[in-house]
């Protein structure tokens, strides 16, 4: 039975977001990230780092025209982490409908 | 657990449910194909199919370079990759290009008598490059539907 899990990690509001973005796709620029969080460079680089740093998110840098892109990607563990978590999201908002 | 439902407030994790939904149609508005991909594409797949037709298959190799090069491009330019293509769409695509494909070239060969060699790779490569042309915009329509957003919005 799969168990839903509450993640502290990507519960923070920017972490949910880039999480939330990137489960789409298969990758994303960090520009366009940048872009669609509305935030700093430094600040998306910071939580980006942190889900790196948990295993949830992968970079990859390319070179096109000389400029160095970096582009960002689950990995399956955050993948898999993300979708428990919005499973967790949702049994709490299902619960707390019931309860009232 | 239990102690930590009760420290979250059911209207954050309502609006976090809320938040989620919006970066994800974001990213997926952003995966939506361009217009010129969809005919970049049929025009290559059409080239294809005329230079088979009209027996130049030493060329097919810069016409798949091109084709790769444009996807790569696309990447590059709209800053995201897709994940997933729309598995069913894409079956009832190659389930038609395919056959077509190949149905076309042996065709187009059948008919250089009749058309010509100018007239039979050209007809059989516009048939295709209109048929890759109309799924594209098919496949456009399928994405911005998911998103809820209409054509032109």
């Amino acid at each position: 039975m799969k168990m839903p899990r509450f993640d502290t990690v990507i519960h923070a509001p920017n972490r949910l977001r880039i999480c939330a973005f990137l489960a789409p796709l298969e990758e994303a620029e960090f520009q366009v990230l940048r872009a669609e969080l509305d935030v700093s460079d430094s600040v998306l680089s910071k939580h980006i780092k942190q889900l790196e740093e948990v295993g949830y998110v992968k970079q990859r840098k390319s070179k096109m025209n000389g400029r160095q892109r970096t582009w960002a990607c689950l990995t399956d563990k955050g993948r898999k982490a993300f979708e428990d978590h919005v499973e967790e999201l949702k049994r709490l908002v299902a619960s707390a409908e019931k309860s009232t | 657990m239990a102690e930590k439902e009760d420290r979250i407030e059911t209207s954050d994790v309502q609006e976090s449910l809320e938040v989620i939904e919006k970066m994800e149609r974001a990213a997926l508005g952003r995966a939506i194909p361009p217009l010129w991909l969809g005919a970049s594409i049929a025009l290559l797949a059409g080239a294809l199919v005329a230079l088979s037709v009209a027996d130049f298959r030493e060329y097919h190799v810069y016409i798949i370079l091109l084709m790769a090069f444009v996807l790569v491009y696309k990447a590059q330019a709209t800053g995201v990759s897709v994940r997933q293509f729309p598995s069913k769409l894409t079956a009832i695509a190659l389930g038609i290009l395919i056959p077509l494909f190949f149905l076309l070239i042996v065709g187009g060969q059948a008919l250089t008598g009749l058309l010509g060699s100018v007239w039979a790779p050209l007809s059989a490569g516009a048939i295709l490059a209109m048929t890759v042309f109309a799924l594209s915009l098919f496949e456009r329509r399928w994405h911005l539907t998911r998103i809820g957003v209409e054509e032109g919005e």
